[in-house]
Formats: C-alpha cells, sequence, structure tokens
C-alpha cells in the first residue's frame, strides 16, 4: 500500500500550516497536515513542498509530497498528481529514477549531505582538493541521477536537513499529552526517547514516571546515565522511583549506576536500596565502589 | 642531559637531534694492530645515514629490525636528487676493494633497475653503478680506489630518482673480503668499527613511551602534565606518525564524547586543523604537535631514535634500548613503565608479549564479521600521492622497470587517497619495504603510463607528480594481548565495562583488496575496499591498555588488545589519541602508587576516572577539528 493512500485512510483530522517565503529560504511555499491516527493521537506529518531548483541561472519549480514521522524525521515522498519531476532540459524522471530517488532519499546518512549544490558538480579533482576521498565521490555518483543531481541535492537537503525538522518536532512538543507519550514510548525508539526527556519539564516528570521507567527498561548505551541526571532530585529520591532503580540496578551499566549513585542521598535511601547497593560493592577500587561506601556508610 | 634541543632555520623547522660528544662522531675508522689482526687489516665502514650532508637522501628506517640498519633512499620521484656527501679518514694511502650494501628494489618485478647511484671517492665514481644487481640487501662489490690521500670525501650520487637506496659502504685493504650480510654479524661488525658503546649510556625515567604518533604524543603530554618524567622516543625527525607530513594521513573519529567527555581535549589541542589524505605538507601541521611536547618541562624527546631491544627482569622490563638513526649510538632508557605506542607493538614483541595478528576466526571470539577460518589477511600500508597542475607542460620518464601497463590498468587520477592500499595478506612487520616498495611500484607505473601512452595523455600533461610517500601509511600489525580482548560483540551489543576509557566512535572499517585489482596484478591488488559497520561509540575497557604477561607495559594507538574486526572501529587515530591521554594518566596513578596497570584496574581505579573526567588538555580551545568524524551513530543529545 501507498504511503498516500495509508494516510487517506488514516486521516482523520488534518490541521493546516502554512508557511510561506522567508521561513525557509531554499523553499517557497510548504503546507504541513497532522496526520492522526483513529484515538485522535498524532501519527504523523504530511508536507507539501513547493521548492525553485536551480542550475546556474535558470530555476525551475519543483512540487513533491513529503511524509514525516513525529520527530520530524523524512519517511517517504509521493509525487503530485500532474506534476512530473524533470531532469536537465525538462526530460521527464524515469520510473528507474523514481526509484533511486526513493533510496537516496531513505538514506539519512548520505555523502550528498556533506556537499554543497556547487561542490557536488565540481571535476572530481577540485573536489578531491577539499579533502574528500574520490572514493566518496564516486558513492554520490551512484546514488544522484544522472542530469538530476540538482534536483536530488536540493530533496535531500529538505528531507534531512532543512528547518521544516525543528517545526515539526516542536509542533509534537506542543501537543505532548499522557496518551501521546504513552504511544510513543510504545514505539521503543531512543531518538523519540530521547525526545521526551528532552521534553518534559521537571514538574512534568513525576507524571510521566511509568513511561520514563518503561523507557530505561530497554534501553541501551547512555539513555539511562542521561535520564538519570535529567531527573529532578526529588523524582529520583522518590520512593517509587528507588524501588525501580533497586530491582533494576544490577542490569544497569557502569556508567548509568554512577550516575544514579551520585544523585542519591543517603538519608533518604529506601531498605530495598541499600541491600541491593550492599551487594553490588566488590573488591576492586572504583568511583562505583566509593560512591556506594559514602551513601550506605 | 639529552633532552632534545630544537633548531629553528628561517622558520622553517630543520631536523631535531641529540647531540652528545660520541654522537658527533659520524664515523669511526679504526685501524687494528697485529696484536688484533695478524694481517694489519685496515678497514673504514661508513654508514650511509651517518653522512654529514645527506643532501636529498632521506633516512629511511621501516625496515631496520629486518635488514639491519637504517640506510639513505633517493626519493626524488623521478628528478635524482641532490647528493650526499661526507669525509672520511683513511688509515693509510693505498689501494681498497670497495663494498656497497644496497640492493635493487624492482629486481621482483622486473629485469631493469630503478633506483640506480654512484659512490664517487674524491670526485670520481668508482667503476661499478650500484642498486642494478641484488634483488635482497648484500655487500655489492664496487671494484678498487686509490687513495692517495689519507683524508677523502665520499659522495652519494643518485642517478635516476626512483628510490635507489645505500645502507653503508666499506672499504677494505683485504682482497674477497665482503662484510657479513646476516644482521646479528653485522652489528657487530658495527660496533667494532663504529666504536659504538658495548654498554649504552642508560637513562631514568617516571615513564617511557615508545612511538611518536598521535597516541604516542598524547600518552606523553598526558603524562608530563601530570607531573610524570616521560621520555618519548620516536623513529622519525617528526611526531604525529600517520597523521606527520610524512604520510598524510588526516585525524578521523570523534573526540569529546559520553563517558567521558573531556578526553579528546589535548588531541583538539595538538591535532591539525584542516583535514584531508594526501594534501600539501603543512595540512597536517608538524610543529603544532612538536611545540606541544617542546613545552612540557617533563618530556625528554628522542626523535630519529628506533627502540628495538629490551632488558627484562622475570616479567618486566627494565630497560629499553633505541638506536640513533644518524649515529648508530644506543641509549638505554630506564623506568618502571613503558607504553608501546609503536603500532607495530615492537616493544611488547621484544619483551614476550602475548600478541595476535592475522584475522581470528569466527569461532574464537564468536564475532559475525570475522572469517570462518582465521587466515593472515590483514589491512594494508598505503602509500598516498597527489599531482599538481603546473603553466606549463611536464615530462615524467617512460621508466622500463615498472609493472607491465596498459589503458584498462591505469587510473586516470590526480591523487591517491588511502584506497590506494598495498599488502593486504603480507606480513605487516617483517615485509614492510617490500609492501612499501610495492606502493611505490604501482604509483610510478601508473604515472609513467598516463604521462607517456595513456589514451587522453594529454590531459596530464602539464601535471607534475608532487608528492609520494615514502613512509608507508600503517593500519595493522600485531596486538598485544591485554586482560581483556575487546571484540566486535561488546561493540555492537553496547556491552559497556566498568573499566571503560576512550571512547571508540569510527565504524568498523575493515579493507579488503579490490578483488578486480587483485585479478588483474596477478593477485597483488594495490587498491583497496572498505566495508562499514556502523556502531554507537564504544568506550574501550582499560585492560585493552596494558599487556597481560608484561606486567609494566602498556599500549595505546593501533597495537592495543583488539580482536582484528575491533580493531576496524579503535585504529582511528583522535581513538588512539585519547587512548594516549589515558594511559599517561595511568602512569601518573602508577607513579603516586608505584603500582602496575594491573594494579591500577584493581586497585587505584577510582583515581583515573577522577583524572578521566577533569582530562588534561585545554578545555577552553575552540573545537576546530570538524573533518572526517565518521558516520557514527550518535545517540540524541540530552538537553536538560
Amino acid at each position: 500500500m501507498k504511503v498516500a493512500q495509508f494516510l487517506f485512510l488514516i486521516l482523520t483530522c488534518a490541521l493546516i500550516l502554512s508557511f510561506i517565503g522567508n521561513e525557509q529560504s531554499d523553499i517557497l511555499h510548504f503546507e504541513i497536515k497532522e496526520v492522526r491516527d483513529k484515538e485522535g493521537l498524532l501519527d504523523k506529518y504530511e508536507t507539501y513542498i513547493r521548492t525553485p531548483v536551480c542550475e546556474d541561472d535558470k530555476c525551475y519549480l519543483v512540487e513533491i509530497m513529503f511524509y514525516w514521522d513525529v520527530m520530524g524525521r523524512y519517511v517517504g515522498y509521493d509525487t503530485i498528481p500532474g506534476q512530473q519531476l524533470t531532469k536537465l532540459d525538462h526530460i521527464p524522471f524515469t520510473h528507474e529514477d523514481y526509484q533511486k530517488l526513493g533510496r537516496l532519499l531513505n538514506d539519512g546518512a548520505s555523502p550528498i549531505g556533506n556537499y554543497s549544490k556547487e561542490e557536488l558538480t565540481k571535476d572530481s579533482r577540485e573536489s578531491e582538493i577539499d579533502g574528500f576521498s574520490g572514493a566518496t565521490i564516486q558513492e554520490i555518483k551512484e546514488q544522484v541521477i544522472s542530469g538530476g543531481v540538482y534536483s536530488c541535492h536540493t530533496l535531500w537537503h529538505i528531507a534531512h536537513k532543512g528547518e521544516i525538522i525543528d517545526s515539526l518536532k516542536s509542533r509534537t512538543k506542543a501537543l505532548l499529552t499522557k496518551p501521546l507519550v504513552k504511544k510513543l514510548v510504545k514505539l521503543d525508539d531512543q531518538d523519540v526517547n530521547y525526545f521526551l526527556i528532552n521534553s518534559f519539564k521537571d514538574e512534568e516528570f513525576d507524571l510521566y514516571m511509568p513511561e520514563v521507567f518503561l523507557m530505561m527498561k530497554h534501553a541501551k548505551g547512555y539513555f539511562v546515565k542521561n535520564t538519570v541526571e535529567a531527573m529532578p532530585s526529588n523524582v529520583i529520591q522518590d520512593s517509587l522511583s528507588q524501588t525501580y532503580f533497586a530491582s533494576e540496578f544490577k542490569e544497569l551499566n557502569y556508567f548509568s549506576q554512577v550516575a544514579l549513585l551520585k544523585k542519591l542521598k543517603p538519608d533518604i535511601l529506601i531498605t530495598e536500596m541499600k541491600n541491593v547497593l550492599k551487594d553490588a560493592l566488590s573488591d576492586n577500587n572504583s568511583i562505583k565502589n566509593e560512591l556506594i561506601k559514602k551513601l550506605i556508610k | 642531559m639529552n633532552k632534545i634541543r630544537n633548531y629553528q632555520c628561517n622558520g622553517a623547522l630543520t631536523l631535531v637531534r641529540s647531540i652528545t660528544a660520541t654522537q658527533m662522531m659520524l664515523i669511526v675508522v679504526l685501524l687494528f694492530t697485529a696484536s688484533f689482526n695478524k694481517t694489519y687489516a685496515q678497514e673504514v665502514l661508513l654508514e650511509a645515514e651517518s653522512f654529514d650532508e645527506k643532501g636529498g637522501w632521506f633516512i629511511d628506517q621501516q625496515s631496520m629490525d629486518e635488514m639491519g640498519s637504517p640506510y639513505l633512499i633517493a626519493h626524488g620521484i623521478g628528478n635524482p636528487v641532490k647528493d650526499a656527501t661526507t669525509t672520511v679518514r683513511f688509515p693509510k694511502k693505498g689501494t681498497y676493494n670497495v663494498y656497497v650494501r644496497t640492493r635493487n628494489w624492482t629486481a621482483l618485478w622486473s629485469d631493469k633497475a630503478a633506483g640506480q647511484f654512484q659512490i664517487l671517492v674524491n670526485g670520481k665514481p668508482v667503476p661499478k653503478t650500484f642498486g642494478v644487481s641484488s634483488r635482497d640487501w648484500d655487500w655489492i662489490p664496487g671494484g678498487k680506489v686509490k687513495i692517495k690521500n689519507v683524508n677523502a670525501t665520499i659522495t652519494l650520487r643518485d642517478l635516476t630518482g626512483f628510490d635507489g637506496r645505500c645502507d653503508a659502504i666499506y672499504f677494505t685493504r683485504e682482497k674477497n673480503s665482503p662484510p657479513p650480510n646476516d644482521i646479528s654479524k653485522l652489528y657487530a661488525m658495527r660496533v667494532r668499527l663504529l666504536g659504538l658503546e658495548r654498554s649504552p649510556k642508560t637513562n631514568s625515567y617516571d615513564f617511557v613511551v615508545i612511538g611518536g604518533g598521535m597516541a604516542g604524543t598524547c600518552a606523553a603530554i598526558s603524562a608530563a602534565r601530570l607531573g610524570v618524567k616521560v621520555a618519548l622516543v620516536q623513529n622519525r625527525p617528526v611526531l604525529g606518525g600517520n597523521n606527520s607530513s610524512e604520510v598524510r594521513v588526516h585525524l578521523g573519529a570523534r573526540i569529546n564524547l559520553q563517558p567521558y567527555p573531556a578526553l579528546g581535549n589535548l588531541v583538539n589541542e595538538i591535532g591539525p586543523s584542516q583535514g584531508g589524505n594526501a594534501q600539501p605538507k603543512d595540512y597536517y601541521e608538524d610543529d603544532k604537535k612538536l611545540k606541544a611536547v617542546l613545552a612540557e618541562e617533563n618530556i625528554s624527546l628522542f626523535l630519529n631514535h628506533h627502540a628495538n631491544q629490551v632488558k627484562m627482569e622475570g616479567d618486566k622490563i627494565v630497560k629499553v634500548f633505541a638506536e640513533n638513526l644518524e649515529t648508530g649510538e644506543k641509549i638505554g632508557f630506564e623506568a618502571p613503565l613503558f607504553a608501546d605506542c609503536t603500532g607495530d607493538g615492537t616493544i611488547g614483541f621484544l619483551s614476550g608479549a602475548e600478541f595476535m595478528s592475522g584475522r581470528e576466526s569466527k569461532a574464537t571470539f564468536n564475532e559475525p564479521t570475522a572469517p570462518e577460518v582465521a587466515d593472515n589477511l590483514t589491512m594494508g600500508i598505503s602509500v598516498q600521492w597527489f599531482s599538481e597542475k603546473m603553466d606549463e607542460a611536464i615530462g615524467f620518464p617512460d621508466i622500463d622497470w615498472g609493472l607491465p601497463w596498459s589503458e584498462d590498468k591505469s587510473f586516470a587520477m590526480t591523487r591517491g587517497d588511502w584506497d590506494w592500499e598495498t599488502g593486504m595478506g603480507k606480513d605487516m612487520v617483517r615485509e614492510t619495504e617490500f609492501i612499501r616498495d610495492y606502493g611505490l611500484l604501482v604509483v610510478f607505473s601508473n604515472w609513467s603510463y598516463l604521462k607517456n601512452k595513456y589514451s587522453r595523455k594529454e590531459e596530464f600533461s602539464n601535471e607534475r607528480l608532487k608528492w609520494v610517500a615514502y613512509i608507508g601509511g600503517k593500519r595493522e600489525s600485531r596486538r598485544l594481548i591485554g586482560d581483556y580482548i575487546l571484540t566486535e560483540n561488546d561493540i555492537t551489543e553496547q556491552n559497556f565495562l566498568s573499566d571503560g576509557t576512550a571512547p571508540s566512535s569510527w565504524t568498523i572499517d575493515l579493507h579488503y583488496p579490490d578483488e578486480e585489482n587483485k585479478e588483474k596484478f596477478n593477485g597483488e591488488a594495490f587498491r583497496s575496499i572498505a566495508k562499514h559497520i556502523k556502531i554507537y561509540p564504544y568506550p574501550i575497557p582499560f585492560r585493552c591498555l596494558y599487556s597481560k604477561n608484561v606486567n609494566n607495559l602498556m599500549m595505546a594507538g593501533r597495537d592495543i588488545s583488539v580482536s582484528h574486526v575491533a580493531l576496524g572501529t579503535v585504529r582511528l587515530m583522535r581513538t588512539g589519541g585519547m587512548m594516549g591521554e589515558v594511559v599517561g594518566m595511568a602512569a601518573a596513578v602508577s607513579k603516586e602508587h608505584n603500582a602496575t596497570p594491573r594494579q591500577i584496574y584493581e586497585s587505584h581505579f577510582s583515581e583515573l576516572e577522577v583524572l578521566m573526567e577533569k582530562g588534561v588538555g585545554n578545555p577552553n580551545l575552540e573545537k576546530i577539528q570538524n573533518y572526517n568524524l565518521g558516520g557514527t551513530l550518535l545517540e540524541s543529545e540530552r538537553k536538560r
């Protein structure tokens, strides 16, 4: 099922925001629609974009529909009926060109992001002098559509580097409610989780603690460490939190443990936590051991 | 006091060397009396690297552990280099037989010789031309010379500009008596004839760092800033290793990451401000690294010193000996703690440290990317190059000693990047000269073809081959085994360990021979491909930074305790520099407690953690190294 059809089926509510002119220097016009699920919660965004693509002095208009998730991450594109994409000299994109464009846009880490439009079309010698390897230039050449380099470059940068992304994130942040947070946590997506932690105000942490625990439960890397460091002290000392951390302590990586130990206060440790910490003492010297000793002295 | 002095000349940095009375004695002539030699043998040994004036010849020490000595190389990129000259006092007038230790480096591939040179005595060439015969290093008879005045000038005259090489010249009154070619006998002869001290002078330090690449330089500075007396021993005239202007690989990977964001401040301080491989010399800012080291009162710097011997007591290194590349004189370095930042794990190897090389099998560490069966495939050595556009057409010799070339073998390029890579599958330590030479051979073969025979050669007519490395950029050799061996799974599963230190952030980036290129060139590829596995930054365990069985040896750089696959990510130079920062901090903890690295891990680790949190570099410098950060998977930033 094409993305557009899917959106059409589930579309329950659409808020149209319109930005015209200087909001985004490369884009003449874009309209954002919020796409909501059947519970009425934000699902994704649909954006109609009209942008000029310029080759030297000549410019032509490209009209295209982009789809973004709640985090402002590009998830797909669609053409506008009657508005074919074109290459140099207005040659229309072929079926293969559209597929290639799709593959390029789906690659958010494409090296095309490292180049300005001018750099891309220099001969390889000049580009190499800028410190990029011949291999990288070659890689880009394989990713872009021959004769459609400018379109590829413009659209990729709108999809992955444009200011639209920030406006979408701000929009999502403003729409956060307990049901939406619950829904987003289920995505089990670390970027979303960080977005939530960064979005919560100090006084909101209490409200969202069950969701925060859920996010931490499956987290990898430094998420727990960073979350613990972001949590207001009173929330960490709360017995509900301590109970959670006591049960999970052994599972936390070293750096999360140290972050937690740095925030706990000896006077208000619950028994369960004290017992866990006693068990966690080891013979090796470490900051963790020193912190535990201070907490349970 | 052997503290290195830095000589500046017209703003340009010139060769930096230690100066002692004995080192000033560049050549030594010994006259043996009847009590030592019944034939009254009279002989003179001249080491090429000891010549007073080296002209355009460079000292190459890359293969000295294999062939026995540093040598001079005429790396003129097709233009004969300026003469090297020296003066010598012969013991007596008369006729001498001349032997020259040299080789024909292209004999492996061609019956012609690329690097030819002459020896001149008082301006007259000896009968033979050198660099044309033996495939291997050997003493080549050069005929006879008549010495009419005991004071003579000896000249090395390059004839081709294509990497002719000369190790030493031997004059003897004896007939048919070439010097020994066996390395240990040769060394004994050098000691005897050059008057080298049999018991080298020893200096004592708190910490000796061997290897002055990014890892070693950072290790030395880090330790010095924390009050540790350090000797930094580097076997090139510049610091920076692969990031020096001799190799020209830009720094890669990220600094200032969790869990210790202050790690990398020193890398930021001493690293070049702009990126790019195979770029003009000043991109690499050799001077910046040297100045940073010279600014540290606690560092004694020994450039042009190659460490090649250790003295052990049980499982402890007592001394490391390094040879002055110009004089051959050895110095002993005594310390309670050593760091092997040699890349090749040279000190570990000499001290009996357990090590790995090649590729481990999948079963060894259960790594998905490892091959089913272990083998000796390593990543290779890059000989990078570039040309510059001139205002007028410029020629290049139509060489007859290169590989057979053709249109479909040619690379119509003006710059050779990292992917000009040779030696994958060779022994990275024992075959260094071959691997580097093959790199030179293919660059020259390709360029000669482009300039003289290529169908679109007019596109290259104004291009001048400006720079070709003669110091190979090495990626992989020995990996010394520590108390922990970091593997692919640790990294991809983000299995953080409590002794995590410097984070590795580059992809797992493993190089392989380009199959098409390999096929076209009889199984010996010189172009490579890279396969990347993206990772989140992973803090390298401290236990990977010291040897498991040599109890006072630490490591930083590419010779740390990792699997071949894990090496793919940790081998980047910013990461190596941060390892150096950590190893330097560990040296400070070691000094404070007289502790071995393992004892630091077990009993003093909290002190190292505090130092890692604080960092040793200047935290207030602008972060300007935004090049070549790599396709790291990064967690979102915490903004609260």
